[in-house]
């Protein structure tokens, strides 16, 4: 298929983010229509900032009962409870009310600092920006305990027959953020492989999903920013029909009253943000679901028990960068991966 | 003066010139060269061959490309005063210069949403 016969590419805001596809083909122009009109149905499900979405119907009626939820919201609960079962709590959904309490102090933090934001949950990347680093006061100890309290994602109740799920208790709340995006961006893979698009890719606030390679039948190069160096990349991974999900420190983070650079992503073990030691973890796999929730936990776990978690999934490979930005890279993906530099690259 | 000491200094005059020919031609060409920017992103596979003739600079490379990447590149005609230790940087910063060369970055569009912001903010002051 030559690039002549047919391109097209959307760049648009949605899932609290921006979102760019590139497609090749003759359906390109007709398949990006849809993936834009899927993105608005996806939203309209999965955020809990929208009010009459699904996940805000189950906040809503934490505690109280269950609600109905589609095929499409039940299964990406149901993978992220099942993830969260095989982590020890790295990652989960239920983080809803750590999030709302640490998005409240930097949001007063922004509006002092006369910029705005709002801090993610573990697994929470897809609702609000951030980038302002200045002073903001911590949540108070005995508040993030209370919180800490409410994540549980044994909490979340799924009844697969009558297509319906429930939180326990009052003042949970489900967060989509960490495997939202990765959803949709298969969703988009699908969407796009159904219209006969051969090449493309999607990239959702920077999880990146590839149909195929690149029209001429060689692999997309998708970079990986460098996680201290604005504007810089540290390597690059070839990309063939596989997802590809950074989650970083960077850019998100805030420095808290005590001078603490605080990332965005929250460790829903201690309802404080990470601080693993790493300060970025890539993952590459088939499901970009899979690949958004596994970046976030193995951030979370840092080095050691990042990579133990890893080895469990079948996924294509990882890059987790530590703090003296030392590279890490499974062996599967040293075929693919180029790092920028010349710098050395520990394999595991 | 003997003929003999005018004819070398002839001879000698003869071959200073003709050195200073020699090793200054293809100078002022080869401060104008122009080098392009290499679209990384359209490599079909295989092994190139690319020369540049200025004087004493002539050179001759082969590149090799695997997977749409530059895996290699060898000097197979080198200039007259190489410096191996350039040659190698040169070779080594071409390659490693495909890093940025990519299609799409990974986790970087909350850069993207924050210059959108910016736009934003920016846009309401002008109101």
């Amino acid at each position: 298929m030559g690039i002549d016969a047919g391109y097209a590419e959307r760049t648009h805001e949605g899932m609290g983010t921006v979102m760019t596809h590139r497609a090749f083909g003759p359906n390109a122009r007709r398949a990006l229509e849809v993936v834009v009109w899927r993105a608005t149905e996806l939203e309209a499900v999965m955020s809990r900032f929208v009010p009459e979405s699904e996940i805000s119907t189950v906040n809503r009626l934490a505690g109280a009962s269950d609600a109905a939820v589609g095929p499409e919201v039940f299964a990406v609960l149901k993978f992220s409870t099942e993830l969260s079962r095989s982590c020890e709590r790295l990652f989960d959904v239920t983080v809803g009310p750590l999030v709302d309490l640490w998005a409240v102090a930097t949001r007063q933090l922004a509006e002092g600092a006369g910029s705005g934001g709002e801090v993610d949950g573990a697994g929470s990347g897809a609702d609000g920006w951030h980038r302002a680093a200045s002073i903001a006061a911590i949540p108070d100890e005995d508040e993030i305990r209370r919180c800490l309290q409410l994540v549980d994602y044994a909490d979340v109740e799924l009844d697969p027959l009558r297509g319906r799920a429930r939180l326990r208790r009052p003042g949970q709340s489900i967060d989509l953020g960490g495997v939202a995006k990765g959803y949709a961006a298969d969703a988009f893979a699908a969407e796009l492989r159904h219209a006969g698009v051969r090449s493309a890719f999607t990239n959702i606030g920077g999880n990146v999903a590839t149909v195929g390679g690149r029209p001429d039948g060689s692999p997309w190069q998708v970079g990986i920013r460098h996680p201290r160096a604005s504007g810089e990349l540290i390597a690059a991974v070839q990309a063939s029909g596989v997802s590809v999900v950074t989650s970083g420190d960077y850019e998100r983070f805030f420095v808290d009253g005590l001078g603490v650079c605080r990332c965005h992503i929250l460790d829903p073990r201690t309802g404080y943000p990470a601080s693993s030691g790493l300060v970025s973890v890539t993952v590459v796999a088939e499901s970009s679901m899979q690949a958004d929730a596994l970046s976030t936990l193995a951030f979370v776990a840092g080095l050691d028990l990042g990579i133990t978690y890893l080895a469990q999934h079948d996924i294509v490979g990882a890059v987790l960068i530590d703090e003296n930005l030392s590279i890490w890279a499974s062996r599967s993906l040293l075929p693919r991966l180029v790092v920028a530099g010349g710098a050395q690259v520990r394999t595991f | 003066m003997p003929k003999v000491i005018i004819y070398a200094l002839a001879g000698i005059a003869v071959l200073v010139v003709a050195a200073i020919a020699l090793l200054t031609a293809g100078l002022s060409a080869g401060k104008n060269v122009q080098v392009g920017a290499i679209d990384f992103s359209r490599l079909k596979d295989g092994v190139y061959t690319g020369a540049h003739r200025a004087g004493r600079w002539t050179n001759e490379v082969q590149v090799k490309v695997e997977s749409g990447r530059v895996s290699d590149i060898r000097v197979t005609k080198d200039v007259m005063f190489p410096k191996p230790e350039w040659t190698e940087q040169t070779m080594k910063s071409v390659i490693e210069r495909q890093t940025l060369q990519v299609d799409v970055i990974s986790g970087a569009t909350v850069t993207m949403k924050a210059y959108l912001k910016s736009i934003e903010n920016a846009l309401e002051k002008a109101k």
